[in-house]
């Protein structure tokens, strides 16, 4: 495949860190925000390759970590019904609610099927018409074409059987939230690439110039992640405040203009609870009231549902970059993949389900 | 969740108002909207998440990144916020205090 093993060049990326030990002489604390990001980045053992200056704290950019518990316990209500297909991506399964996980609704006998794209659960809904079909429409901006396709074609379909569990979250609101909190230790970002891809990055020079903090536009592979912490380096040490594209193969400055018109015309801001950290305001997209006959929380009325996270779980401070998941007393004891307690533990690129899959149980400085 | 997939372009067809096209991961074959990038074509490459294009990949930026930057003047920096606006007038250091930073 063209565009992926020439961005995991062993070489490449030692020079590029050589330079990163060149170019760094005080200490940074940087942020990845995708999880996405985080994952490959512990994979590949990228954050022990740096220079002791730089540390890495992780971002909320996890959908399945910050879906919050009451959606979940909203998903497996409806998953239950006897009516319903309930599809979904295959990593929002295994989350728990507040006592089991869609895996055991399917075990109990529920229709819950694993889709690739929510256009297949648009299929589904054409061919069982004696059925509901529920997509759960979880994601940030980069999933959101995809999710409002279906919506738009459900209707071009004039299909009355097919709804949408939302629980769409933006990436700007998060880091506002972050930044505006007294404790940040943030000094420089690295944007989510892909997020950039579909939105752009036109919406962050205002949160740059607010809290003076610079930031690259950064891809996913070994290459791209550690030229985006070079860039942000590079910045931080000359005293600029400026935004760099590390990802210029796939992101432009406007980024998908088409895909931002479908999204707008299917979606409209709205406030949004995150698992673990709480509601950001205008944090998230909803369905805009010309298309409230897909939203499946009013179609099968399943809004009084409430829940309550574990008060042992950090998770929040995790999301925020204020402490580390070996900071957590429940890590890799209490709280495992298996068994999960909060949002960081619940996805294989949460924080702490990363750092516990590839092996971080301690401190670095425990661990030497 | 956000991860993009880099594929080929085979062939495009419409069907029930969708742009679809064949498209191969190496050996791996998917059918993949692409009404999000309609200038996508036979032979492109596109960058693809959940079975939906988001962009064309830019040949310019690839080569870009393959290169090793000696400064950030190697990067693109396409924000157009007037640079007097945006560089800092007080020395970083200064700045960070005020931040309350322990560093």
């Amino acid at each position: 495949v063209k565009y992926v093993a020439e961005y995991r060049d062993r070489t490449l990326v030692a020079d590029v860190i050589q330079q990163i030990r060149r170019t760094v002489t005080r200490q940074w604390t940087l942020m990845e925000i995708c999880g996405g990001q985080t994952h490959a980045i512990v994979r590949y053992g990228l954050d022990q390759l740096l220079p002791p200056e730089i540390e890495l704290v992780h971002g909320p950019g996890c959908p399945v970590c910050v879906t919050p518990l009451e959606l979940i316990d909203k998903a497996l209500a409806i998953a239950s019904r006897p009516d319903v297909i309930f599809c979904s991506y295959g990593d929002m399964l295994r989350v728990p609610g507040s006592g089991r996980d869609l895996f055991s609704v399917k075990a109990e006998g529920g229709d819950v099927r694993i889709v690739y794209s929510p256009l297949d659960a648009v299929e589904l809904a054409r061919k069982h018409p004696d059925k509901q079909v529920v997509f759960f429409a979880i994601g940030f901006e980069t999933t959101a074409p995809p999710n409002v396709m279906s919506v738009l074609q459900a209707r071009a379909l004039n299909l009355s059987n097919y709804s949408i569990l939302v629980s769409h979250v933006r990436v700007p609101p998060a880091m506002d939230a972050i930044l505006s909190s007294p404790g940040t230790r943030v000094q420089g970002f690295l944007l989510a690439g892909h997020v950039c891809t579909v939105m752009g990055y036109h919406e962050y020079p205002a949160l740059m110039k607010k809290y003076r903090v610079p930031m690259a536009v950064t891809g996913f592979e070994p290459l791209d992640l550690v030229r985006g912490i070079l860039a942000t380096v590079q910045l931080l040490e000359a005293g600029e405040i400026d935004i760099v594209n590390a990802y210029s193969r796939a992101v432009t400055f406007e980024g998908n203009v088409q895909a931002q018109k479908i999204i707008h015309n299917v979606f409209e801001d709205c406030d949004r609870k995150w698992r673990g950290i709480g509601t950001i305001p205008l944090s998230g997209w909803r369905l805009r009231p010309e298309f409230r006959e897909f939203d499946a929380e009013a179609r099968f009325a399943v809004d009084e549902i409430g829940a309550e996270e574990s008060p042992l779980c950090i998770a929040g401070q995790v999301l925020q970059g204020l402490k580390k998941p070996q900071d957590c007393p429940a890590f890799g004891g209490a709280c495992v993949p298996e068994h999960p307690l909060g949002a960081t533990m619940v996805s294989s690129e949460g924080a702490c389900a990363a750092y516990y899959r590839y092996g971080r149980l301690a401190h670095p400085a425990a661990q030497d | 969740m956000c991860l993009g997939m880099p594929g080929r372009v085979s062939e495009v067809k419409r069907q029930d108002g969708l742009r679809l096209a064949g498209v191969s991961f190496g050996r791996l074959g998917r059918k993949v909207c692409l009404n999000q990038v309609p200038g996508a074509a036979a032979g492109d490459y596109g960058m693809m998440h959940a079975r939906s294009a988001v962009s064309v990949p830019r040949e310019a930026g690839a080569q870009q990144t393959l290169s090793i930057p000696g400064h950030i003047a190697g990067f693109e920096r396409g924000t157009p916020v007037a640079s007097a606006d945006i560089r800092l007038e007080e020395p970083r250091s200064r700045l960070l205090a005020s931040r309350g930073s322990d560093t």
